[in-house]
């Protein structure tokens, strides 16, 4: 073996392997077993007698007796019998290795190539196996096959040719194109010392490339369906060679059965995989049709939800992907059909129903034939405001229950007052029923005037006196679903004195009486629920309002204005349409589906304020947003374990992280009490409530032991508001944290404000409110069941007894002077009683579309105005 | 003639008193037996035929001998009255007086049909007092059990009477009717230790009709110990004395026994002042004699009012309402359906005491929060002082000190217990109660064991030595100055 001294390579002329001279030379060179010595004495002989050959050859003159070359090779056959014989005698001599050429077994590859350096295996035409740093260039310039595949006696016979032919050395008047079967390669061995060698080109078998390794093993990977690790493979092969021979095949080739298989679990992943491969080699066999296949289950599912919209968009992309393909066909034609079969019911419905139908159809299929201009006739003729709640209104009459109930009740109902503003006290303001109203009786008496010219809806006659009189009587009757225990105390008697009055006598002067008149009027000929039943109609609910109730299902709610003239309201349909989540009421809004959003997630007001065709509103007062506690509960009687709770919720993290996406400001900050900041009732000495986690679970340690030592276990309920959404699962971790377990419970928000409102059991339940008249509603906002019958115990609910009894002394407060100064206290005494564990109080925002005329931006309720609003016909229309 | 005279004198004399009708002397209360009349109707539902109750009749009186013997002597009557007619509950005394003869008792008995068995009512009309008891009443699963469950009506409608006696010594000595009878058993024993006793005021008429019999309320009386037939009785007062003698009428003072009845027990409180109704006080309850714990029986309405259902106690209890989170307004004892009647108790609202208590409840937790905290730094200094890492126990003093200091507590208690002396001051009225002293005398214990400042004082010492130490200069060791010499 050629030995390379530190100055590099030496660079012997390669024994010309004719003559019997065998290729071994080159095996030789890189056959360890040799011992140095001997191998420099072979080659030392081989070298003096191609010497002596060259000088032969130059000088001409050779002996007598020879031919001019036949010397030469006699020397030469000389040299190489006694280098054999050398080489055998060592042989037997050294203790290791053998002179048999006999391969070197490869050592193992290593098990993960990823983590190995990368190597060449090399084997040589004698079958040694040697694993090298990789050569270059890479791949090596492939050898002519023929002379590769040459024997021996052929190399010989090859060899002795081209020494005929053989020029002069440095002859600069010949130049011979170099034999890239001579040409040396530099190879640096992995283990053993020494490491470099040069090697013959033609002494190269084979090389196994790293890279082949590698993608060999990713196939590997890649039958045994373990994509990721077949993956990385080839990632490295692409990293090291982006152009490696066979590298894109078997990329494509992954991305072809990856994307296939994922397509059952993980269709969208799938079908990204194998668009990547649409984009790499749109033509790869198999590929349109597992495509097509894919997108039309994911077209179906879509379709199937009432996702049209995305529906159309993957079909697209469908399109796109497999022009032409009868998936593709078949799932358009899908759409078209069903828009024109919307249409052409459309067109024999009755006008209440037909801009629903050809929205629906506009929502399937925007581009259909006619459907625009049928849509927009049909809306001028049935102006539609499609809004997106909450929750629908469960008990649609005269007695809300519920956030929703309330909402809809302004629309079904004329309130006996509008607002406790001067305007509407003295009748003055529209939409309201009092005429007029007098304090009697030092306050113990009320003589209320009652607007005449108003029909009940189902036709039977005007509201009247008794009516009037017929709904202040039913708040106080226990029987009754509108019932209120505060009115119920308060309420002495109630007279319909002539058509248009009504007294009211009070057991005691009360400090706004007027404050409980803001409430809707049912008819008097109608059930306890404010429903009447009517030949053909069935039941139904009769109002006043501007609007009729049309119908309630599990998710819609429709109400519909009959009224003419000038002053009927310009919107004569609404659709309450009840959205799984906030977020997709929010895309609702953003796809155009509704008009209005009741409710605007926080953390997307600055996508409304972005988008061009959006507008945003905010109702006046902020929502105060609590835990309420039930004392039913006796664990909750406990004072440390109500402060335990208190001190293990991190209000501002959770504003500001989880509700709001930004700092809290002066409106939307964390609460240190029931009542908003800013308002009069809140008093400004009271310190901020702490979060002290470690105290808080020594604190519970010392109320279990007060309790007996059972574990405490508790149940939290909560509506599907995006504040709650957020924030419950953080709380009852901290909870979790501090030594108290507690459930989760969703509830729709109307059935868990009328079961609260009614009394009904619970443990802990999140509530956010917007209390308008502090001194009025600061009972409900602290005891849920504050106003419910006695059969329900509610006011046993309250946590801490003392705020009970001063609440109780609010409600008999004789004036608004002293009944501040108890609200006050409340506020004050809150903060260490903790009947509530106030969270925060945040500015509530609506929005709406631009084709919607009207609302206000500040407002107090979400319909304020809305017989003045106007709504334009719109649709959303796909990208051209 | 003046012998004869006198002889004749004499013998009509003598005649006069051998004439005198004899009186026969009265038996004493305590060996009298209670003549009880017993007015027994089986409801048509109950398809008991005449051979059936006269069977059920039959053993009741033997287990009333067995079991009760000489203090009852039991007359079933035939003639009803007007008894079927009227439900148990609404009878009045008079519907039971004409059938009462000369008894001492009247029992009016209904056995009715259940969906399965009897229901047993009954009612007991003492007539010396003409009192009329609470409606007993059970339920009888066979008819096998019928004799049976009505001796335990009867001993449950049966209510003793007793004339009182002196009282000294914060009791009374009742001399109880029957009760130096032998019994046949211990359950027929009339008035044993444990029995109660409700007081009835007697105002004889003077035309000798009806007398007007007034009950002294919320007043009762417990037997302590028998001395024969003397019943010792604990006086368990609730409002006012109920052995006082301060009224113009004559009077007389008797003893009924009372037991509880199968009756809700209906209470109503109102504001002294404006008599508005006590809303939102909670009503809590302790057997007498005391049990293990209160029970919290239940909240007033908007109306003032509470509704104890029946059986809400086993006998005697002492009813006590909390204003506020603790702060007693009135006690008074009560048994359970003792009346039909729903009873008013007139409290005092102390809103200023319970403002005073919402104040210290508040300083508590202040201070509690405070006592945890010094005890996780009293911690942490004590392992810094044990690891010699004087710059954390320099650290965590510091933090200490930050806490709150016990003289701001101090002074804030000093204040709380100022305002509340002012207060009674001005409204002349009573501000500090028991209670809201005792808590005040607590609050001032918490400050005074918890807030204590040795511990952090000898931190703060011993980390002044160790800086101090470090701080002086060293002195080489000896052998290092001779070397360095």
């Amino acid at each position: 073996m050629s030995e390379i001294d530190d100055d590099g390579p030496d660079e012997l002329p390669a024994p010309s392997p004719r003559r019997g001279v065998p290729a071994f030379f080159g095996v030789r060179e890189l056959a360890p077993a040799l011992p140095r010595g001997a191998c420099s004495a072979i080659l030392s002989g081989c070298a003096r007698s191609k010497l002596r050959g060259l000088k032969a050859g130059a000088s001409s003159r050779t002996p007598k007796g020879f031919a001019p070359g036949q010397i030469a090779r006699r020397v030469r056959a000389l040299g190489l019998i006694s280098g054999i014989a050398l080489t055998l005698a060592t042989s037997f001599a050294s203790p290791t290795g053998t002179l048999a050429q006999a391969p070197t077994p490869p050592r193992p590859k290593p098990a993960d190539l990823l983590k190995s350096a990368p190597f060449d295996r090399i084997t040589l035409i004698d079958g040694s196996v040697y694993d090298v740093e990789p050569v270059s260039p890479r791949p090596l310039p492939p050898l002519d096959p023929k002379k590769k595949s040459r024997s021996l006696a052929e190399l010989d016979e090859a060899a002795r040719k081209a020494e005929e032919g053989r020029s002069r050395r440095n002859d600069p008047f010949v130049r011979k194109a170099p034999d890239e079967a001579d040409q040396f390669v530099i190879v640096h061995m992995i283990e053993g010392e020494p490491r470099d060698f040069k090697v013959k080109r033609s002494s190269i078998k084979d090389v196994e490339y790293f890279d082949d390794m590698l993608l060999a093993e990713g196939d590997r990977y890649l039958k045994e369906g373990d994509y990721t690790r077949a993956f990385e493979r080839y990632l490295l092969v692409r990293f090291r060679d982006p152009n490696w021979r066979g590298l894109d095949d078997r990329v494509n080739r992954l991305l072809f059965e990856e994307g296939s298989a994922a397509l059952a679990e993980d269709n969208a992943r799938g079908l990204r995989l194998l668009s990547d491969l649409a984009a790499r080699k749109p033509d790869y066999p198999g590929l349109a049709d597992q495509l097509a296949n894919s997108y039309a289950r994911r077209i179906d599912r879509a379709f199937e939800a009432g996702d049209f919209l995305v529906g159309r968009r993957l079909l697209r992309e469908l399109e796109r992907a497999a022009p032409g393909h009868t998936e593709a066909r078949s799932a358009r034609a899908r759409f078209l059909n069903r828009s024109k079969a919307l249409l052409d019911r459309a067109a024999k419905a009755p006008p209440s129903d037909r801009v629903d139908l050809l929205a629906e159809a506009a929502r399937t299929w925007p581009e259909s034939d006619g459907l625009e201009s049928a849509y927009r006739a049909a809306f001028e003729a049935e102006p539609t405001l499609t809004v997106a709640v909450a929750d629908v209104a469960g008990g649609v009459g005269p007695f809300p229950t519920s956030p929703a109930s309330g909402r809809v009740a302004r629309l079904l109902y004329l309130f006996l007052l509008a607002s406790d503003d001067e305007p509407s006290i003295r009748g003055e303001a529209p939409g309201q029923l009092l005429t007029g109203f007098e304090l009697l009786e030092l306050g113990k008496g009320l003589k209320i005037g009652i607007r005449g010219g108003v029909t009940w809806s189902d036709g039977s006659r005007a509201v009247s006196s008794i009516d009037v009189a017929r709904s202040l009587a039913d708040r106080a009757s226990p029987a009754s679903p509108g019932y209120n225990a505060r009115w119920a105390d308060l309420l002495d008697r109630v007279e319909a004195t002539d058509e248009a009055h009504v007294e009211v006598r009070l057991t005691r002067s009360s400090m706004k009486p007027e404050d409980w008149l803001i409430a809707p009027v049912g008819p008097a000929h109608a059930a306890a629920d404010g429903w009447v039943s009517s030949v053909g109609q069935g039941r139904r609910p009769v109002g006043d309002g501007p609007y009729r109730w049309e119908s309630s299902a599990d998710s819609v709610t429709l109400l519909h204005s009959v009224a003419t003239g000038p002053d009927a309201p310009k919107v004569r349909r609404i659709r309450e349409i009840r959205y799984p989540n906030p977020v997709s009421a929010f895309e609702a809004l953003q796809r155009g589906d509704v008009s209005l959003l009741e409710h605007v997630p926080p953390d997307r007001l600055a996508e409304v304020a972005k988008d061009a065709g959006l507008r945003l509103g905010r109702f006046s007062t902020p929502s105060v947003h609590r835990i309420a506690l039930d004392g039913r509960t006796p664990a909750l009687r406990n004072r440390k374990l109500r402060r335990a709770l208190s001190m293990a919720i991190d209000r501002k993290m959770l504003l500001e992280d989880q509700v709001l996406h930004h700092p809290a400001d002066e409106v939307n900050a964390v609460s240190d009490g029931p009542f908003a900041k800013g308002s009069f009732v809140d008093a400004a000495d009271v310190e901020p409530l702490e979060y002290r986690p470690l105290l808080a679970k020594g604190l519970v340690a010392a109320a279990r032991k007060e309790m007996g030592g059972s574990p405490i276990r508790l149940t939290l309920e909560y509506p599907p508001s995006p504040e709650a959404l957020a924030v419950c699962p953080k709380i009852a971790e901290s909870f979790r944290l501090i030594g108290v377990e507690v459930q989760l419970v969703g509830r729709p928000e109307s059935e868990l404000e009328a079961g609260l409102l009614a009394g009904r059991r619970f443990d802990l339940a999140y509530r956010a409110s917007r209390p308008k008249r502090p001194l009025l509603d600061a009972g409900p906002l602290l005891v849920p069941g504050y106003d419910a019958p006695t059969s329900a115990d509610a006011l046993a609910s309250a946590a801490s007894p003392r705020i009970l009894q001063l609440l109780i002394q609010l409600d008999r407060a004789p004036e608004t002077t002293s009944a501040r100064t108890i609200a006050l206290q409340v506020d004050r005494e809150s903060r260490d009683e903790l009947p509530v564990l106030p969270l925060w109080q945040v500015e509530d925002h609506f929005a709406w579309r631009a084709n919607l005329r009207g609302p206000a931006e500040a407002v107090d309720h979400l319909y304020q105005g809305i017989t003045t609003w106007e709504v334009e016909p719109w649709f959303a229309k796909d990208p051209q | 003639m003046t012998r004869l005279a006198v002889s004749a004198l004499t013998f009509l004399a003598l005649s006069a008193a051998f004439a005198r009708p004899q009186v026969p002397k009265s038996d004493p209360i305590d060996l009298k037996t209670y003549a009880i009349r017993v007015l027994l109707d089986f409801d048509p539902g109950t398809r008991i035929d005449a051979a059936g109750r006269s069977a059920v009749l039959d053993d009741w009186r033997e287990l009333t001998a067995r079991f009760v013997g000489e203090p009852w002597a039991i007359e079933i009557v035939a003639d009803l009255g007007p008894l079927p007619a009227i439900p148990i509950a609404d009878l009045k005394a008079g519907d039971l007086k004409p059938a009462s003869g000369k008894a001492d008792k009247v029992w009016a008995i209904r056995v009715r049909p259940r969906k399965s068995g009897f229901a047993l009512e009954g009612r007991e009309l003492d007539v010396s007092t003409g009192w009329l008891g609470e409606v007993q009443s059970r339920d009888v699963a066979h008819p096998s059990d019928l004799p049976r469950d009505l001796l335990r009506l009867a001993l449950a409608m049966f209510a003793p009477s007793a004339e009182v006696g002196e009282s000294k010594a914060g009791g009374v000595s009742f001399r109880v009717q029957g009760g130096a009878l032998p019994v046949a058993s211990p359950l027929g024993e009339v008035a044993p230790v444990g029995s109660i006793f409700r007081a009835l005021r007697v105002f004889p008429k003077d035309d000798g009709s009806t007398p007007e019999i007034v009950e002294v309320r919320y007043s009762y009386f417990r037997v302590e110990r028998r001395e024969g037939a003397i019943a010792r009785c604990e006086i368990i007062r609730g409002l006012g004395d109920p052995l006082t003698n301060r009224y113009a009428r004559k009077n007389r003072l008797v003893a009924l026994g009372i037991k509880p009845a199968s009756m809700p027990t209906r209470l109503r409180f109102l504001l002294k002042g404006d008599r508005l109704p006590a809303a939102g006080y909670r009503l809590i309850g302790r057997s007498i004699p005391p049990g293990p714990r209160p029970e919290e029986l239940g909240m007033t309405d908007r109306e003032g009012r509470i509704v104890l259902a029946p059986g809400f106690a086993e006998g005697l209890v002492s009813l006590r309402l909390l204003a506020g989170n603790e702060e007693p307004i009135v006690d008074l004892p009560v048994m359970p359906g003792e009346t039909p009647d729903e009873r008013t108790i007139i409290i005092e609202p102390r809103p200023l005491t319970l403002a005073l208590e919402a104040r210290l409840d508040a300083l508590r937790d202040g201070i509690i929060d405070v006592i945890a905290s010094r005890s996780r730094f009293e911690a942490r200094m004590k392992a810094r002082l044990d690891g010699e890492d004087w710059a954390g126990l320099d650290e965590a003093i510091r933090e200490f000190r930050k806490l709150t200091p016990r003289e701001s507590f101090e002074k804030r208690l000093d204040q709380i217990r100022a305002d509340g002396e002012r207060q009674e001051a001005e409204s002349k009225t009573l501000v500090l109660t028991r209670n809201a002293r005792a808590q005040l005398d607590e609050t001032k214990g918490l400050i005074d064991r918890y807030l204590d400042d040795d511990a952090i004082r000898s931190y703060e010492d011993a980390a002044q030595r160790a800086k101090a130490e470090r701080a002086r200069p060293k002195v080489p060791e000896k052998g290092a100055r001779k070397a360095a010499r």
